[in-house]
């Protein structure tokens, strides 16, 4: 076991696990308010992806080449236009069924996740789409075949995901809005009482893990520049991952469940076969599931009085 | 006993609610005028819990109406109900057991202008010592004496003109029982309005000027504390013999 090839997976496992991780927010925020799988939350990744692509191809054809320019834009784009879709889907697909069963979300959610990516297939086509490369260059550690390398993307991915989960952390912990997202998760009813809007807090929690989820699109669109209607599909899978393992309903649980994820994925893929990376991914979870059924950090459902 | 024709402060008028087709309360008219204290006393399951509740839109109530100073807000929803200056010390406490103390307050003034917050902080502080010596502990790690005082901040922290208790001494020891009676004393005198919903009967009618059995979803008797502590039925069925 080559240490350079151990410490090159972990920091390709560090990128992948801040993407999860962002995802997995999203999960876990509408879990915890509302009890809720909201399976469409990968798809709205996929869709902030081609936002990001537009926003790019738009401001090619004012000529504007500028590369932070030209990321700065799209990640505010990205983020306001994506937030917009969750809010919409919360509004159109989920808020009519409140009160109802509890299949009954789940089953709409599923069918948002069809309509998305086949609105998607639709609007944009069914190939491969592509962006060019905005962040160039590379950081090299090490001499000769020795080396670790972290592309500056990477590095851009990793510092713009702890720098949105601060600031999610700021909201959810220091602001109003953020007590009345925790009092509405601890008793909604109770929230009620005490005069707080529980249906706009709703609405604030799927904008905020839509933008979290905006960020990863616009994050993984720069590092990897391709992506099809269908990445919603395995990536939402992985994160929803994420979110079980670390302890659904937990935010700090969402974000080490990611790492955790993502470095055993490429941890796995570097060593041992990149084929079953997957697999070892989902028994992972399985066997934390069975060792610890409510996550890493997720604590067992607390008896309400 | 102050007349009807007086601006009362709250006025429920012939109120039915139902939890699906069991019918809690049927034609339940009461009034409490301003500054007033009064209890609602009876069995379990009467309907005094869903009484309070039907003031809160939760469930709403499907006739009759509620005043509340004079503008009707029986078709009200419940957010909308407490932003008028009505608070709700609810059945079992209901703090926020993983937000520090401090938050828990916080969350009971989310529509007071910003300007008033510490001023009103400083008040139930000072009514409630021991909140603020644990500001910074969860709510879930304090005692059930101490939840039931950090919900009675909470709903004072709106600085509301009428609160609703309902059942304050849930499960309490005597002693501590006495502590919260106190305070709700401290708080009429402030001036606040206060309905209270008890199972302690006695302590309930001792404190109150005036009070309403209900019995079944229906008010079976009213009068003053006096009058109904020394009645003969209630001191029967509500007061051990």
């Amino acid at each position: 076991m080559d240490l350079h090839i151990f410490i090159q997976q972990l920091v390709n496992g560090l990128v992948l696990g801040s993407v999860y991780g962002l995802i997995a927010i999203g999960y876990t925020m509408v879990y915890g308010i509302i009890g809720m799988i909201n399976f469409a939350h990968g798809d709205v990744y996929m869709v902030s992806a081609y936002l990001s692509a537009i926003a790019i191809a738009l401001l090619s054809i004012f000529g504007i080449a500028s590369a932070p320019f030209i990321i700065f834009v799209v990640l505010i784009f990205t983020i306001i236009i994506t937030s917009c879709y969750g809010w919409t889907i919360e509004r159109v697909a989920y808020r009519p069924l409140r009160g109802s069963t509890r299949l009954a979300p789940l089953i709409s959610a599923i069918g948002m996740s069809l309509f998305l990516q086949n609105y998607v297939q639709l609007s944009q086509g069914a190939s491969t789409q592509g962006v060019p490369n905005l962040i160039k260059g590379n950081l090299r550690i090490g001499e000769g075949n020795d080396f670790v390398q972290i592309t500056y993307a990477q590095g851009f991915i990793v510092i713009s995901a702890i720098f949105g989960m601060l600031i999610l952390n700021f909201i959810i912990q220091k602001t109003s809005m953020g007590r009345q997202c925790r009092a509405t998760q601890q008793d909604r009813t109770m929230a009620g009482l005490l005069g707080i809007n529980t249906d706009r807090i709703i609405s604030t929690v799927f904008v905020l893990g839509s933008a979290m989820a905006a960020l990863a699109g616009v994050l993984v669109t720069l590092n990897y520049g391709t992506f099809d209607f269908y990445i919603g599909f395995i990536t939402g899978v992985k994160a929803f991952t994420a979110a079980v393992l670390g302890g659904i309903g937990s935010l700090p649980g969402a974000i080490l469940g990611g790492i955790v994820l993502g470095m055993s994925e490429s941890l796995f893929s570097g060593f041992i076969n990149t084929d079953y990376k997957d697999v070892f991914a989902f028994c992972l979870l399985v066997l934390i599931l069975i060792f610890r059924p409510s996550g890493i950090l997720g604590k067992p459902e607390v008896e309400k009085v | 006993m102050k007349d009807d024709n007086k601006n009362p402060m709250l006025k429920v008028d012939k109120v039915d609610t139902f939890y699906g087709p069991i019918q809690a309360l049927r034609g339940v008219s009461i009034h409490i005028d301003k500054g007033e204290i009064v209890s609602i006393i009876g069995a379990n399951g009467a309907g005094k819990s869903t009484l309070l509740n039907t003031i809160f839109a939760n469930p709403p109530a499907s006739s009759g109406d509620i005043i509340y100073k004079g503008e009707n807000i029986v078709k009200e929803k419940t957010p909308i109900i407490a932003k008028k200056g009505i608070s709700l010390v609810p059945e079992g406490r209901r703090i926020f057991p993983a937000m520090t103390v401090e938050e828990n307050l916080y969350i009971g003034c989310i529509h007071l202008p910003e300007n008033e917050v510490p001023a009103v902080l400083d008040s139930v502080y000072e009514m409630f010592p021991l909140l603020k010596e644990r500001s910074k502990q969860r709510g879930g790690t304090l005692s059930g004496g101490e939840q039931q005082m950090l919900a009675i901040g909470r709903a004072l922290m709106s600085n509301p003109e009428f609160i609703l208790l309902d059942e304050p001494s849930l499960g309490l020891a005597p002693l501590i029982v006495k502590r919260i009676f106190d305070k709700l004393t401290e708080i009429a005198k402030k001036g606040i309005t206060i309905l209270l919903v008890e199972q302690n009967a006695t302590l309930a009618l001792k404190l109150a000027d005036r009070a309403y059995v209900l019995a079944n979803g229906e008010i079976s008797l009213q009068g003053t504390g006096k009058e109904l502590l020394s009645n003969k039925a209630v001191k029967a069925a509500y007061l051990g013999g």
